[in-house]
């Protein structure tokens, strides 16, 4: 999380992207955070990582990654694979078997949480990434949302969880390694 | 200047021993059809080595092909394509010490016509979407902002997708510099499914696709081309730009893993080394954070360009680092230079004193650093407008204020038109000017190289990408949305255009260009037809190189002494790429090199 991040640039470049430029358009800069705010984001965060216990997911084969998030926001859970594929909303499969179960967006009912699988997983590095493209409250960037990403990974679990900014992508919110016949 | 800098090589000649080449060692033999008919312009590659090489051939008008010059005593696979048959794939073929093995291949006519759309170049696909937009506005700015990362060339582009995962891929895409205008932007997921639905693109795509003249062989001059390729880098990859050194060795960054290969292609399979850019204390997505990074990029510095300077040393812009760096050969050591000002250095180029001039995109500046005194130069080229000008003098004060104050609320969502003039390409013209392109507000500028006094011309056609002059002081420029190549005379301020010739009309997209000077001889991005494009500037006639690879994306063109002509494959993301991975290649016009390796021009 990059509170009082610096924006970046949207131009006509690869990744050149969203920001300063665009500054001068319109609108009005908004305070960061209060200590208060922030607060109770990492709380919600936390719980969200709490419920997780409350709902295990399958993991005993293969590995299953979710992400849980609020009603407030719509979160994107992105997991890049061994062979540098990622698999997320818009990449339904990848070329080692990851598979998303289902994009979850503003009108997706609770629980909110989106779920990669990879039921035979090749061994190697893998990479968790979260995005918050949008809010469904309507509320203005920055509008951090909290999230709780768990991993289930052939009988080991890691867990993290976090807060991040409206139309800001954290590429790497955890990364694990599976090694040849096993976790 | 911070010098000294030293950093080890990562791995030092990367690539399989292999038997030496000979130019007697290959194959040689037909391509017919079932009834035994010889197929005329048939791609014949053979791969070879790890990391592997490829080299193409096309067949004659008796459907013979020679494939020269591989090593010998060494396995190969065989690729045989040609559009409207299924390819034929054969491993396991051993060429023998000075002399061609013989090997015949029977194609097989594709009786399902999705599976010849599928091998129809990007820009055929293109057509369809654009042939949906009614406005030459709209038209535009979809071809601008929407075709300059990657192609519409892999079937994971062309899926019909829910209007709201469109919706959610069109606001990522913004986010990575792609903007649309509001209208069009809500369009879009409807233009998508309704063009790429296999009802009616693959009927649309394969008229007449049994006749003997749907997708025409190349004419026998093309056909006497050889193309190489060599994998470089991995799925994560973004083999922006590339140079061919003095010394013969090819120099690729990749922009997406801040990495500097070198390549000797005298090595039979080429030998490969690379070398870590140095990051500092750069974090992942550069110095000003980058809100919608690659999933898979280890990018902090972003190297973007590069070019080597009299003295063979190899400048490279590091645009997302804001930064130059300096790599010298001789004891590959980087060297890292601060700068004084601007956001994105991008297009790089040397003048005749060793002075680095390189365009700014994010700022709307041309910089110029002179290594041997120390002198930065960060040239402010003129905005659009008066409020433009404003808004681009103030980003060092909002990077200031952001650092107290959350500004992002203030963001606005990009456009059509795109934020910023973007000062694109840049070219040192014979006389020392220094000539420079603004993409999105359709105009090149001249900068005076001792005053720094700029001067501004509008082009007569949309997005001037990357230039070159001639040795006659012409500037050729490409219209990347404008489906041209432009023909600038310094003197008279005349543009004389000329229209791409890629089937369909319409459709091709050229990313960059360069002149081989020594023949005045322009070489075109076919960026998206899988081509490169000659055009004779004396006959004023083009010629159509088709490569092999599917999802071939390039952006820059060098030559080496021999005349052949290299380029990139540096579609991101790298997994839409035939195989996965990018490459360097290597178009021989005339036939099969004698040489594998030769310096720069």
């Amino acid at each position: 999380m990059r509170w009082g991040w610096v924006p970046a640039i949207r131009l006509v470049l690869p990744f050149a992207l969203t920001g300063s430029l665009a500054l001068a358009m319109g609108g009005c800069a908004k305070p960061a955070l209060s200590d208060v705010q922030l607060a109770t984001l990492k709380a919600q965060a936390q719980a969200l990582a709490d419920n997780f216990e409350a709902s295990p997911a399958d993991g005993s084969t293969g590995i299953v990654v979710r992400l849980a998030f609020g009603e407030e926001a719509d979160l994107d859970l992105y997991v890049t694979d061994p062979l540098l594929d990622t698999v997320y909303f818009a990449r339904h499969e990848s070329g080692t078997g990851g598979i998303i179960e289902a994009d979850v967006r503003c009108d997706t009912p609770g629980p909110r949480i989106e779920e990669i699988r990879f039921p035979d997983p090749w061994p190697g590095r893998y990479r968790v990434g979260v995005d918050h493209p949008q809010r469904c409250d309507g509320e203005q960037s920055p509008a951090p949302a909290a999230y709780a990403v768990t991993v289930h990974a052939n009988g080991e679990t890691y867990t993290t969880n976090g807060i991040v900014d409206l139309e800001y992508f954290e590429v790497v919110v955890l990364e694990f390694e599976i090694e040849k016949g096993g976790s | 200047m911070m010098n000294g800098l030293r950093f080890t090589k990562v791995l030092l000649l990367v690539g399989s021993v292999l038997g030496s080449v000979t130019h007697a060692a290959g194959f040689q033999g037909s391509v017919l059809d079932e009834a035994g008919e010889p197929i005329v312009g048939a791609m014949v590659t053979a791969r070879f080595s790890t990391p592997f090489q490829e080299r193409t051939v096309f067949t004659n008008d008796q459907g013979g092909f020679e494939l020269t010059g591989l090593p010998e005593s060494t396995d190969h696979l065989i690729r045989v394509r040609r559009i409207g048959w299924h390819d034929v794939r054969s491993g396991g073929h051993m060429t023998a010490a000075d002399e061609l093995t013989p090997l015949d291949f029977t194609m097989v006519r594709h009786t399902d016509p999705a599976l010849v759309a599928a091998q129809l170049p990007a820009n055929h696909w293109y057509e369809l979407l654009l042939n949906k937009l009614e406005s030459e506005h709209d038209r535009e700015q979809f071809v601008r902002q929407c075709t300059f990362c990657h192609q519409q060339g892999n079937p994971a582009t062309r899926l019909q997708r829910d209007p709201e995962e469109w919706s959610k891929i069109l606001a990522l895409m913004a986010r990575m510099g792609a903007g649309l205008d509001e209208d069009l932007r809500e369009r879009v997921p409807e233009l998508f499914n309704t063009a790429y639905d296999p009802a009616t693109a693959v009927p649309a795509l394969t008229e007449g696709w049994q006749d003997p003249d749907f997708a025409p062989p190349p004419s026998e001059n093309v056909r006497q081309a050889v193309v190489d390729e060599f994998q470089l880098g991995g799925r994560s990859s973004m083999q922006h730009d590339m140079i061919v050194h003095p010394s013969g060795d090819i120099y690729s960054v990749d922009m997406t893993t801040d990495t500097l290969f070198r390549l000797d292609p005298g090595v039979p399979g080429g030998s490969r080394e690379w070398f870590s850019i140095p990051r500092e204390d750069v974090p992942l997505g550069g110095v000003m954070g980058l809100a919608a990074l690659p999933s898979n990029s280890e990018m902090h510095v972003g190297p973007h360009s590069l070019q080597a300077d009299s003295k063979g040393a190899i400048w490279i812009t590091l645009a997302t680092g804001n930064r130059l760096a300096k790599f010298d050969p001789s004891d590959d050591s980087f060297t890292i230079e601060p700068l004084p000002g601007g956001i994105y250095p991008h297009t790089l180029r040397i003048d005749d004193r060793d002075r680095v001039w390189y365009t700014i995109a994010g700022s709307n500046h041309v910089g110029m650093y002179d290594p041997d005194s120390g002198q930065h130069e960060t040239i402010r080229v003129p905005a659009r407008s008066f409020g433009e000008a404003v808004m681009l003098r103030m980003i060092p004060a909002f990077i200031w204020l952001s650092q107290y104050i959350d500004l992002s609320g203030a963001l606005g969502a990009g456009g059509g038109e795109g934020v910023g003039p973007v000062p694109y390409g840049i070219d040192i013209a014979p006389n020392g000017d220094i000539w420079f392109s603004q993409l999105n507000a359709h105009r090149i500028g001249r900068i005076d190289p001792e005053t720094f006094e700029v001067a501004m011309i509008d082009t007569p056609f949309t997005a001037p990408r990357r230039m070159r002059f001639d040795s006659k002081g012409n500037l050729w420029i490409p219209g990347f949305s404008s489906n041209l190549i432009s023909k600038f005379n310094p003197e008279t301020l005349e543009f004389q255009s000329y229209t791409m010739p890629t089937e369909p009309l319409g459709t091709e997209t050229p990313y960059s260009l360069n002149v081989d000077r020594r023949t005045d001889t322009v070489w075109i991005c076919g960026t998206n037809s899988d081509t490169l494009i000659s055009f004779d500037t004396a006959s004023e006639v083009f010629t159509i190189y088709p490569l092999p690879t599917q999802v071939t994306y390039t952006r820059d063109i060098d030559f080496d002494s021999e005349g052949r002509v290299w380029t990139s494959n540096s579609n991101v993301p790298a997994w839409q790429i035939e195989t996965g991975i990018p490459r360097v290649l290597r178009l021989s016009p005339r036939g099969t090199p004698t040489s594998e390796v030769s310096g720069g021009q």
